[in-house]
């Protein structure tokens, strides 16, 4: 009985180690290659930073060029106004500096779940897939001791028509 | 539980252990247990940013660490792999308090062509799993999809031997009767 049951669990199909996984823990070896290890922890976080500094740098590359444009209308204020961002500077910023500039930092969990068939009108089955979503958001302002939290969580249940044989 | 010293001595390797033979060590394990470290963190955390995470996170510990235990390596890995992922958890507490738990399996089997029935078998046995106690379902990944030994398994886990082979044997006990009935079948 119990060879059984371990066959059977050897038999299911198991959440597969992600490729990314391999990239991360490899680059992290002594000997690989300077700056190839991706500091820990701040993985996630650095990604979210990469996103949101490439997305502003391409917001200022627009505004720049929608400002040079010989006729292009003025803009009315900068695109980013009254919305905390990434590194956003003030008079006289020069380079990015985290220790004491306004920081947004936005985490994303999701995962799909499989919760079994389900019979809405008691005769067609259908697979019932749960989307589970949580987003998480931390705004801090170290010059004024700001630091704001949210955690919004969302939920979508998916119905797919399960074939019949 | 491990004796701890400074440079790595390794079970079957007669050779001195430099520095560079543990790193090769540690990534033929981790090449070997990928998927097993990986099942194991995810049963842990029920979340897989989380596992890959935890993965990551031990792996940076144990290529940093200048002090390793004595003889075989592979249950030091899975230790240090296992406390990441209850790291991640303690990290993660906010976040996971509104997902639900995360399976170690696929939600589907993998045949699209499955039946419904293979569905519904593939379900239970996840159901099952999913059901088991943290400590129960750690002895089960550890045994059948790390492919430890009891002795590992009691090393990795700090644990006696008798405990842990004695939850192991537990599990498969509460998996067999909650899937009672559906392994008579064979498909093949």
């Amino acid at each position: 009985m119990s060879e059984d049951i371990e066959t059977l669990l050897k038999h299911m199909p198991l959440k597969a180690a992600p490729a990314s996984l391999d990239a991360r823990v490899l680059a992290l070896r002594p000997a690989a290659p300077a700056g190839a290890a991706v500091p820990l922890r701040r993985y996630r976080r650095m990604l979210a930073l990469g996103f949101a500094g490439g997305a502003l740098a391409a917001a200022a590359a627009l505004v720049l060029a929608w400002g040079l444009w010989p006729s292009g209308p003025a803009l009315s204020g900068p695109p980013t106004e009254g919305v905390p961002a990434v590194a956003q500077g003030g008079p006289g910023a020069g380079a990015a500096d985290l220790g004491t500039k306004p920081l947004r930092l936005e985490r994303n969990w999701s995962q799909v779940s499989y919760d079994g068939l389900v019979f809405p009108d008691a005769r067609t089955p259908w697979r019932q897939f749960r989307q589970q979503q949580v987003q998480h958001v931390r705004w801090t302002d170290p010059e004024r001791g700001i630091e704001v939290e949210s955690t919004v969580p969302h939920e979508n249940i998916v119905l797919v028509k399960a074939p019949v044989y | 539980m491990h004796k701890m010293t400074r440079g790595a001595r390794l079970e079957g390797d007669s050779a001195r252990t430099t520095g560079r033979h543990v790193q090769e060590t540690l990534e033929r394990i981790y090449l070997d247990h990928r998927q097993g470290l990986y099942t194991l963190a995810l049963a842990i955390t029920r979340n897989p940013a989380a596992a890959e995470d935890a993965v990551q996170d031990a792996f940076a510990r144990l290529w940093g660490a200048d002090a390793r235990p004595e003889g075989h390596l592979v249950p030091y890995v899975f230790a240090a792999v296992r406390n990441a992922a209850l790291d991640q958890m303690r990290r993660r507490a906010r976040a996971a308090q509104y997902l639900a738990s995360a399976s170690i399996y696929n939600g589907l089997p993998e045949d699209p062509a499955a039946s419904i029935l293979d569905a519904e078998q593939h379900r239970l046995v996840r159901d099952a799993v999913d059901a088991l106690p943290d400590a129960e379902r750690e002895a089960v990944v550890l045994r059948v999809y790390g492919g430890l030994t009891f002795d590992e398994m009691a090393r990795t886990l700090g644990e006696p031997l008798p405990t842990v082979a004695s939850r192991y044997r537990r599990a498969l006990g509460k998996l067999g009767h909650a899937i009672q009935g559906i392994t008579e079948p064979s498909h093949e």
